[in-house]
């Protein structure tokens, strides 16, 4: 497995008992819209369960949610998820009568395709993965975490006890590349 | 003057007022479509963008007295600390149109899940197909909405101020998270360069996220368990 992108996260309760989540690699490491998703929008998705929101992919989510700080789009026909960036930042980009109609449509996928949006895609499979691994991570509060996209595109997450242990991973798996160019 | 008049999707409560109220974007959006409020222009509105407008007009002096409180006092000032240097960053206005009452655009049903964090049930519900709702202490909580007229079947989930805050009692909680925060982090990486954001976390826990540009904050509860 070779990394491609990572972001390294550390993790701690404060005394509200509410989770910190801070990134600690500047500048951050490009897989910008999945970390949004887990650092700032992931607590509303646990407080519906993640296995309700799962099963809400099904049903009321079908097609996706929003949230202040990404928008969550459903590409059912292709099995993808896409994370495209919310309106604090597009709405400072200039709009066309095509874009103005596809936002009115609530189109994010075509906004993506077209490259109006920045975003982030995944499989459905690897996002559920991730939805799953993501809540079990933030349940053990390990210090630290890593998130990374690898070279088959595949994202994922994995804690860590120490910030040396995932930096050492992250160098093991980055390495590989460098040796097998 | 008290929120009761202005819970009608109806009629322009006072139609003159509104006209006379300058310098608010959401009003001014309607000012065109409607013709500066001419009686057909209005005939145009649907339902919850009556009660908006009547709501801006509820909220408009209360802005103009908050913010010039805030000029008056030097501003709000948000100081963190990065690699032993202290940033300061102003905030001259809060938004309290796009913040609290949310915004509305004429023909349009995108912008309306747009801020509005606090809870006005009368509003909420003529705007929004409402979803599931959950709390995340201290009274704020997450609901999902979605346009009534929305072509597409996607809700957002909005963060919002505890049920019956008042104007006076959000800007409050945001002015104390300022001047008193129990801790303040930069919301990293975010590609809009003239936009800063910051998480702050107030004495009892509770966390609110401000988006700052040309000294105008936007701000909405937020936590994460």
């Amino acid at each position: 497995m070779i990394i491609k992108k990572h972001d390294m996260f550390a993790i701690k309760l404060n005394i509200f008992s509410n989770l910190n989540i801070y990134a600690i690699i500047k500048p951050v490491g490009g897989l910008y819209y999945v970390r949004q998703l887990l650092i700032y929008s992931f607590g509303s998705i646990r407080r519906i369960r993640v296995l309700c929101f799962i099963e809400n992919m099904k049903t009321k989510y079908k097609n996706g949610i929003s949230y202040e700080e990404v928008d969550i789009n459903i590409d059912n026909e292709n099995d993808l998820v896409y994370l495209s960036e919310s309106y604090h930042t597009y709405d400072t980009k200039p709009m066309t009568k095509e874009i103005d109609d596809l936002f009115e449509a609530e189109n994010f996928i075509e906004l993506c395709k077209i490259g109006f949006l920045d975003y982030d895609v995944m499989t459905k499979e690897n996002f559920i993965h991730i939805l799953l691994l993501w809540d079990k991570i933030l349940d053990q509060v390990p210090p630290f975490a890593l998130l990374y996209q690898d070279d088959k595109n595949w994202f994922d997450v994995l804690p860590f006890d120490t910030q040396e242990a995932m930096e050492k991973f992250v160098a093991d798996h980055t390495k590989l590349e460098e040796t097998q160019k | 003057m008290g929120l009761d008049p202005f819970l009608n999707s109806e009629k322009i409560i006072d139609v003159e007022r509104l006209k006379s109220i300058e310098g608010v974007d959401q009003i001014e959006k309607y000012r065109d479509y409607t013709n500066n409020f001419h009686p057909d222009g209005i005939a145009k509105l649907k339902p919850e963008e009556i009660l908006h407008l009547n709501l801006c007009d509820w909220l408009a002096p209360k802005a103009i007295e908050i913010n010039e409180r805030i000029r008056k006092a030097g501003g709000l000032k948000i100081s963190e600390t990065r690699n032993g240097i202290e940033y300061i960053t102003e905030i001259y206005e809060l938004d309290l149109f796009h913040s609290l009452l949310g915004e509305m655009k004429p023909g349009s049903v995108r912008d309306a899940t747009k801020g509005g964090h606090l809870f006005i049930s009368e509003l909420k519900s003529a705007t929004f197909d409402i979803g599931e709702i959950k709390s995340f202490g201290n009274g704020f909580f997450d609901m999902e909405i979605k346009h009534v007229r929305g072509l597409s079947d996607q809700y957002k989930t909005n963060s919002f101020f505890q049920v019956g805050t008042s104007i006076d009692e959000a800007v409050a909680m945001i002015e104390n998270s300022v001047l008193f925060p129990y801790e303040i982090r930069i919301i990293e990486g975010i590609k809009n360069k003239s936009l800063k954001g910051f998480h702050l976390i107030n004495k009892n826990g509770d966390s609110f996220a401000l988006f700052i540009e040309n000294k105008v904050a936007q701000f909405y509860p937020y936590n994460i368990k």
